[in-house]
C-alpha cells in the first residue's frame, strides 16, 4: 500500500487524464448521437404526420370546415401506435384554436393535451403564414405543425407533440455499451498503469503514451459501432415513415374499394414522391413479390440491385399482397457518421496533444523528484520546461475553450441591452488592452515576486474573468471579464518567459522559446477544438463556468507541480525604464517603421480582428455550429503552428525575409477575401440588428454592389458543385490561409527587426522589446476596427473581402518599400 | 355623381307627382326566404327587421366598432344558391378574422330597388359592394363601374364569356370578377390527363341555353382551335325535343368521331351544364358505349351505372369561398380589385364513377382520385363525399 501511495503522483495525472478523455468522448458522442438521431426521428414523425395531413387536405379542398372532419381520431391513434414518441395529435383552425386534441399514448391525460396545444400555439407565434411544416420546442418536447390547406390557403394545422425524453431514451438505450466500455476501459487503464509502475522497470514510462492512445482508440471504435447502429435504426425509421406516408396515399384508393389496376399515373406519383424526398434511393410497388412499379435513383446503381440500402415495406391493401417499399441508401448513415467523425477526430487530436504535454511533465517530475531550480542548480532544463509547459498550456486552454462562443455571446448581450452593434467587438479589444497593459507591470513584478506566484496570479485572473462572464449577465460584466482575462494572459506570458529563461542556460533559450510556443499553440489548438465540441451541448454561460473550472485546475497544477522560483537579480537591467527612450530612437528608422506599420501591426490586427473576433461571429451567423467554429479555430491554430515551424526554412530557401513577409501578407489577404466572398452577400446581424443568413443584400457604403453580387455568384457556384461541402471546404481553406499568413510572419518578422538598422543602432533586444509592445496596437485595434467595419458594411461579411484587398495593397507597398530601402545609398 | 343626381331628380318628380289618385307603387321585394346557418349565427347577430323588408343586416357578435361595411346585392329569389352565397361569404370573413357589417339587399329583378340600394351604399358609404349571381353582376357592371367603392362579384358565370371584360388578368376597374365556371384551359388540361392523345371532343349542349353556349361551348371551341382539337357538336333544341334530338345527333357525332379515331381511344364526349342534355345521361351512355363521358356538372356523376365517368366542375361552395377571399383581400386593401385576375377555382372539383370506368375500360389518373370530392366505387356505391370516406 505504501508503494501504491508512492507511485500515485506518477500515475494519477495519466489516470485522471484518461478519465476526463473517456468522459469527454462519451459526452460528446452522446450529445452528437442525440442531435443526429433526434433529427432523424423528427423527419420520420414528419412523414408519418404527412399521412394525416394528406387526408385532411383532401377534405378541406371539398370546401367543408375542418370541424366537420371525421376519422381524425382513428388516424391519430394509428400514429401513436407507429411511433411511441408521438404523445399527442391535435387539429387546430388557421388561428390556432383547438378543434380536437388527442393524447395518443396509454395513460396520457387528454387535458394535458390541450395545455400543451396552448403552449405549442404560442411557440409558433411569429412564424410565417404557415404554408410549410414548422418545428418548435417547448419544454424539451418538439412540436411539429403541418398546414392543412383548402384551395385558397391554409385553413388549419395538424400539430404533433413529440416527447423529448422518449426520443432520448432510445439514444440512452443505445449508449449503454458506450458507458460500460468507458468504465471498463478506465479501470483497465488504471490497473495497467499501477501494474506497470509497481514493476518499477525503467521502460515503464515508455508504455504510458501508447497505452493511452490504444485505450482511447478502443473507445473510439466502440463509439463508432454504437453510433452506426443508432443511425442505422434512425434511417430505417425514416424509411418506415416514407413508406407509410406514400402507402397511405395508395391505400386511400384500396380502402374505398378502388383497385390499383383501375388507376393510371401511379409511376408518375412515385416519381414525384421521390423527387420531393431525394434521400430515397428507390421506391417500389409490388404485388405478391412481382414488381409493378419501381422508381430508383439512376445515380445509385447499387440501389437498383437492392443492395446498399435500408428499406421498409408497408402493405397497401388489406390482404397484404400489394406492398410499397421505400429504400434509403447506406450513404445516409455514413454521412451522419461523417459529421461525428470530424468531431471525434478533433477530440482525439486534442486528447492526444493534452496527453503528450502532461505525460512529458509526469516523466520530468519522475526524473527530477527534488524539483527544478534555477540555472546552474537544475538537473535538467528539459525536465524543467516539461513541467512548466502544462501550466501555460492550461491557462491558454481555459481561455481558448470559449473562443468559439464569445463573439455570438457578445452579439446577443449587446442586442439584449439595445446597445449599438459596434460595441460587439469591445470585449475583444478590452482583452488585448488588458493583455498589453499587464505586460510592463508584470515585467517589473518578475524582479520582485516569486515567479510561481505570478503564474498563480495570471491563472487566477483568467479564471476570475471566465467566472465573471459566466455568472453575470450584463454586457459590462462581459467587458470586465474579458479585460481581466487579458490581464491574466499578459501575466502568464511574462511569467512563462521569465520562468523558462530562468531555468535554462543562455545557450538553451531557443528551447525555452519553443516550449513557450508549444504551450501557447497546444493550448489554443486543444482549447478551440474541444471547446467548440463541448459548447454545442451546454448553455453558453454554464460553459464559461466550466472553462473557469479548467483554469482552477491549472491553479491546482501550478500549486502542486511547479516549484517556487525567484528571478536572479544579477542578470537584470532596467529595461522597462529605458523603454520610452528606446521608442523614440527606433521609430526614427524607416525600415522599422515600415515593418511595424505595414506588416507587424497589420498581422496582429488580422489575428485579433479577423481570426479571433470576426471569423467566429460571421460563421455563427451564417449557420455554422459551435463545433464547426471551434474546429475552424483549431485549423487556424494548427496551421499557424506548423507554418511557424517551417518559416525559417522557407526564409533560407527564398533567400529573403522580406519576400516571406510579403507572402504572409498575401496569404492573409487571400484568406480574408475567401472568407468574405463565401459568407458575404447578406447581413449577419451584428448587434442583433438583422437576422442572419447569406444572400444578396446591402453592403452599406463600404461594400460595392459588384462585390456583393460577386459573393452571391461565388456562393451559387459553390452550391452548384457536386461536392457536398464545397462552401465549407473554401471556408476551411480561407481559415488555413489566415494561419499560413500568421505563421509566415510571426517568427520571420522578429528576425527582420533584429537585423534592421534600429537593432544595429539601439540594440537588438531593446529594439525587439519596443517592437513587441508596439505590435500590440494591432491586437487592440483589430476587433474594434473590424467590428466598426462590419457595422459600416451593414453587417455584410463581404467587408472582409474589402479588408483582404487592403491587405493586398499593404503587401505590395511593403514589397516596394523594402526594395527601395535596400537600394537606397547609405548616408 | 350623375346617377345620384338622376336619382334625386327622379325622387323629387315622384314626390311632386304623387297625389291621392297616384298609381299604385310596385310591391317592395321581401327578403323573407334567406336562411342563416348556425355557424353564421355564431359569428353574426342578424337583424331581419330593419324597417325595410328588402334588407337584412348582419353585425359581428363582437360589435361593429371598426368593422368594414359590405353590401351584398341579391337579384332574385333563388333560395338554395343565395342562401349558400351569403352564408359562405359571411363565414369567410369570420374565419379570416376580418370583422364586417353586412347589409344584404334583395331587389327581385327590380332595377329601381337595385339603384336605390346602390345609392344607399354610396351615402353610407360602404367599403365594398358584392353581387350575388350573374344578373347582379351585370347590374353592377352597368351602373357601378368606375366608382370609388370597390366591388367583387360572386356566384356568376364566366365574366369573359359574358363580355364583362376581355383580359383575364384583371378588369382594370373598381370591380374584381370571379367565376363559377372551370377555366377552359384547365378543363382541357384535365381532359388531356385522362386521355393523353386526345384528338376529338364531342360537346353536348342545348342551343337554347345561351348561358351554356356563351360560357362553356364557345370558349371550348376557341381553345380547341388553338390546340388543334376537333370539336363535334351534339345539340338539342330544347327539353321537349331533347330525347329525339339526342337519338339523332349522338350516332351522327360518334360516326364523325370514328372517322378520325376508329376505336374512340382519343375521343371524349363532354356534357355541358344544359339541363336538357345532362338529365338524359342514361341515353347518352347507351350511345357512347366505350366513349368516356365527362360532365361539367358534379351531379351527373352519381351512384350506379347511369352516370358520367367523370365530372370536372366547380362546387358552388368553392366558387363562393373564392369570392369571399377576394372580398377580404379587397376590403382590407391587400389587393387592388382592377389588378386581380378573374377568380376561378383551381384545381376544379372532381367526381368519379369507377363502375363506369371499369365498364368502358378507362383508367383514372391517380392524381384525379387524390383530389376528388365525390367517388363511386366499382360497384357504383358512393364511397367518398366531400373528400371523406362515407362508410
Amino acid at each position: 500500500m505504501t508503494r501504491l501511495f508512492a507511485i500515485l503522483p506518477t500515475i494519477l495525472p495519466g489516470i485522471v487524464l484518461m478519465g476526463v478523455s473517456l468522459l469527454m468522448f462519451a459526452y460528446v458522442g452522446y450529445g452528437e448521437a442525440t442531435r443526429v438521431y433526434s433529427e432523424m426521428r423528427l423527419e420520420r414523425v414528419l412523414q408519418l404526420g404527412a399521412t394525416i395531413q394528406h387526408s385532411l387536405n383532401q377534405f378541406a379542398r371539398s370546401g367543408l370546415p375542418l370541424d366537420q372532419v371525421t376519422g381524425f381520431e382513428r388516424r391519430a391513434q394509428q400514429l401513436g401506435e407507429v411511433d411511441r414518441a408521438i404523445h399527442a395529435v391535435a387539429l387546430t383552425d388557421a388561428r390556432g384554436a383547438t378543434i380536437t386534441c388527442l393524447a395518443v399514448q396509454s395513460g396520457a391525460d387528454a387535458s394535458a393535451c390541450v395545455d400543451r396545444l396552448g403552449a405549442g400555439t404560442a411557440a409558433f407565434r411569429g412564424h410565417d403564414g404557415g404554408r410549410d411544416a414548422a418545428i418548435a420546442e417547448v419544454g424539451g418536447a418538439k412540436i411539429l405543425r403541418l398546414p392543412v390547406a383548402d384551395k385558397f390557403g391554409t385553413v388549419g394545422f395538424v400539430v404533433l407533440f413529440v416527447d423529448g425524453p422518449t426520443v432520448r431514451e432510445t439514444v440512452a438505450e443505445g449508449f449503454g455499451p458506450v458507458f460500460l466500455a468507458a468504465g471498463a476501459l478506465f479501470l483497465l487503464y488504471a490497473l495497467a498503469q499501477i501494474a506497470i509502475e509497481l514493476r518499477g522497470t525503467e521502460p515503464a514510462g515508455r508504455w504510458r503514451t501508447p497505452s493511452f492512445t490504444a485505450t482511447v482508440l478502443v473507445m473510439v471504435v466502440v463509439l463508432i459501432g454504437v453510433l452506426f447502429q443508432l443511425y442505422r435504426q434512425g434511417v430505417e425509421g425514416q424509411a418506415e415513415g416514407l413508406a407509410r406516408s406514400m402507402a397511405a396515399r395508395l391505400a386511400a384508393a384500396t380502402e374505398i374499394g378502388v383497385p390499383i389496376s383501375a388507376l393510371s399515373g401511379i409511376e408518375e406519383a412515385l416519381r414525384d414522391y421521390r423527387r420531393i424526398n431525394p434521400q430515397i434511393a428507390a421506391i417500389t410497388l409490388s404485388r405478391d413479390g412481382e414488381i409493378l412499379h419501381r422508381i430508383a435513383d439512376p445515380d445509385r446503381v447499387a440501389a437498383l440491385a437492392g443492395e446498399g440500402t435500408l428499406s421498409f415495406s408497408q402493405p397497401v391493401d388489406a390482404a397484404g399482397t400489394l406492398v410499397l417499399a421505400a429504400e434509403l441508401p447506406f450513404a445516409v448513415v455514413v454521412r451522419a457518421m461523417g459529421v461525428g467523425a470530424r468531431n471525434f477526430a478533433a477530440l482525439f487530436f486534442g486528447c492526444m496533444l493534452f496527453a503528450t504535454i502532461f505525460f512529458r511533465a509526469v516523466r520530468a517530475r519522475r526524473e527530477t523528484p527534488a524539483g527544478i531550480g534555477r540555472t546552474g542548480e537544475r538537473r535538467s532544463a528539459a525536465a524543467g520546461l516539461a513541467i512548466l509547459q502544462p501550466a501555460y498550456f492550461l491557462g491558454i486552454l481555459a481561455d481558448s475553450l470559449v473562443l468559439s462562443v464569445l463573439p455570438e455571446m457578445s452579439d446577443r448581450r449587446v442586442a439584449a441591452e439595445g446597445l449599438s452593434g459596434g460595441l460587439v467587438s469591445l470585449p475583444f479589444s478590452l482583452f488585448f488592452v488588458g493583455l498589453t497593459g499587464a505586460l510592463i507591470p508584470a515585467s517589473i513584478l518578475t524582479e520582485r515576486i516569486d515567479l510561481r506566484s505570478l503564474f498563480l496570479a495570471g491563472t487566477a485572473a483568467v479564471a476570475a474573468g471566465l467566472f465573471m462572464v459566466g455568472l453575470l449577465d450584463p454586457f459590462w460584466a462581459l467587458c470586465a471579464g474579458r479585460a481581466l482575462g487579458g490581464v491574466g494572459q499578459g501575466l502568464l506570458l511574462i511569467a512563462v518567459q521569465a520562468y523558462a529563461f530562468e531555468i535554462v542556460s543562455s545557450e538553451e533559450r531557443v528551447r525555452a522559446a519553443a516550449a513557450q510556443v508549444l504551450g501557447y499553440n497546444g493550448g489554443l489548438i486543444v482549447g478551440t477544438g474541444i471547446g467548440g465540441l463541448l459548447a454545442v451541448f451546454m448553455d453558453d454561460a454554464f460553459f464559461m463556468v466550466v472553462a473557469g473550472g479548467a483554469a482552477v485546475l491549472s491553479l491546482v497544477y501550478i500549486r502542486a507541480a511547479l516549484p517556487s522560483l525567484r528571478k536572479s537579480r544579477e542578470t537584470e537591467t532596467r529595461q522597462s525604464s529605458r523603454l520610452l527612450g528606446d521608442l523614440g530612437r527606433v521609430l526614427a528608422f524607416p525600415d522599422f517603421l515600415a515593418l511595424l506599420a505595414l506588416i507587424g501591426v497589420a498581422s496582429k490586427f488580422a489575428l485579433a480582428g479577423v481570426a479571433i473576433f470576426a471569423m467566429p461571429l460571421v460563421l455563427h451567423q451564417t449557420g455554422y455550429g459551435d463545433d464547426e467554429i471551434g474546429q475552424a479555430l483549431m485549423v487556424f491554430a494548427i496551421v499557424t503552428y506548423l507554418v511557424t515551424a517551417v518559416a525559417p526554412r522557407l526564409v533560407a530557401a527564398m533567400g529573403s525575409t522580406d519576400r516571406v513577409l510579403v507572402a504572409g501578407m498575401i496569404a492573409l489577404a487571400l484568406g480574408m477575401a475567401g472568407l468574405g466572398l463565401v459568407t458575404g452577400g447578406g447581413g449577419v446581424g451584428l448587434g442583433g440588428v438583422e437576422p442572419g443568413g447569406a444572400g444578396v443584400g446591402s453592403g452599406g457604403w463600404l461594400v460595392p454592389g459588384s462585390l456583393t453580387a460577386l459573393a452571391a455568384d461565388v456562393q451559387h457556384w459553390l452550391a452548384a458543385l457536386p461536392l457536398p461541402a464545397a462552401a465549407g471546404g473554401v471556408i476551411a481553406l480561407s481559415v488555413a490561409l489566415l494561419g499560413v499568413g500568421q505563421g509566415l510572419i510571426a517568427a520571420p518578422i522578429i528576425a527582420r527587426v533584429a537585423a534592421g538598422g534600429a537593432a544595429v543602432s539601439v540594440g537588438r533586444d531593446r529594439t525587439i522589446a519596443v517592437y513587441r509592445i508596439l505590435e500590440r496596437l494591432g491586437h487592440i485595434s483589430g476587433p474594434a476596427l473590424v467590428g466598426l467595419l462590419l457595422v459600416a458594411a451593414s453587417d455584410n461579411p463581404a467587408a472582409l473581402a474589402v479588408l483582404g484587398g487592403a491587405y493586398g495593397v499593404l503587401a505590395a507597398l511593403y514589397g516596394l518599400v523594402s526594395v527601395a530601402l535596400r537600394t537606397r545609398p547609405s548616408t | 355623381m350623375m346617377i345620384r343626381i338622376l336619382l334625386v331628380v327622379l325622387g323629387l318628380a315622384v314626390t311632386l307627382g304623387a297625389g291621392p289618385a297616384a298609381a299604385a307603387e310596385p310591391e317592395r321585394p321581401v327578403l323573407d326566404w334567406l336562411a342563416y346557418d348556425p355557424s353564421t349565427l355564431a359569428d353574426y347577430a342578424v337583424d331581419t327587421d330593419v324597417g325595410d323588408p328588402a334588407r337584412h343586416v348582419a353585425i359581428p357578435v363582437g360589435g361593429s366598432a371598426g368593422a368594414k361595411r359590405v353590401m351584398i346585392l341579391i337579384p332574385s329569389r333563388s333560395v338554395a344558391a343565395y342562401t349558400l352565397a351569403v352564408n359562405t361569404v359571411l363565414q369567410v370573413f369570420a374565419r379570416r378574422e376580418v370583422p364586417a357589417r353586412f347589409d344584404i339587399w334583395y331587389y327581385d329583378g327590380d332595377t329601381d330597388v337595385a339603384l336605390e340600394a346602390l345609392d344607399w351604399s354610396y351615402r353610407q358609404p360602404v367599403d365594398l359592394i358584392m353581387s350575388a349571381g350573374s344578373s347582379a353582376t351585370s347590374f353592377l357592371r352597368a351602373h357601378h363601374s368606375g366608382h370609388a367603392i370597390p366591388a367583387v362579384t360572386s356566384a356568376s358565370k364566366d365574366p369573359i364569356a359574358s363580355g364583362h371584360l376581355g383580359d383575364p388578368a384583371g378588369s382594370g376597374t373598381n370591380i374584381a370578377y370571379t367565376s363559377i365556371n372551370v377555366e377552359t384551359g384547365t378543363l382541357v388540361a384535365y381532359l388531356r390527363r385522362l386521355i393523353p392523345d386526345l384528338a376529338t371532343i364531342a360537346v353536348a349542349y342545348s342551343a337554347a341555353n345561351s348561358s351554356a353556349v356563351l360560357t362553356q361551348v364557345n370558349p371550348l371551341k376557341a381553345a380547341a382551335e388553338e390546340l388543334g382539337l376537333e370539336i363535334v357538336d351534339v345539340t338539342v333544341t330544347g327539353r321537349e325535343t331533347a330525347e329525339a334530338d339526342l337519338e339523332a345527333a349522338l350516332p351522327r357525332a360518334i360516326a364523325m368521331m370514328r372517322a378520325r379515331d376508329p376505336e374512340l381511344e382519343r375521343s371524349i364526349l363532354l356534357v355541358t351544364g344544359s339541363t336538357a342534355v345532362y338529365e338524359r345521361i342514361d341515353q347518352i351512355n347507351r350511345h357512347a358505349g366505350t366513349l368516356p363521358v365527362v360532365s361539367m356538372l358534379p351531379d351527373v356523376v352519381r351512384a350506379g351505372p347511369d352516370s358520367a365517368l367523370l365530372s370536372i366542375g366547380v362546387n358552388l361552395t368553392s366558387a363562393l369561398t373564392l369570392a369571399g377571399v377576394y372580398a377580404v383581400d379587397v376590403v382590407t386593401g391587400a389587393a387592388d380589385p382592377g389588378a386581380l385576375p378573374v377568380g376561378t377555382v383551381s384545381p376544379p372539383d372532381l367526381a368519379i364513377n369507377f363502375l363506369v370506368a371499369e365498364r368502358i375500360g378507362v383508367k383514372i389518373p391517380f392524381s384525379f382520385l387524390e383530389s376528388s370530392t365525390f367517388v363511386y366505387d366499382t360497384d357504383g356505391r358512393q364511397v367518398v363525399a366531400f373528400g371523406q370516406r362515407v362508410y
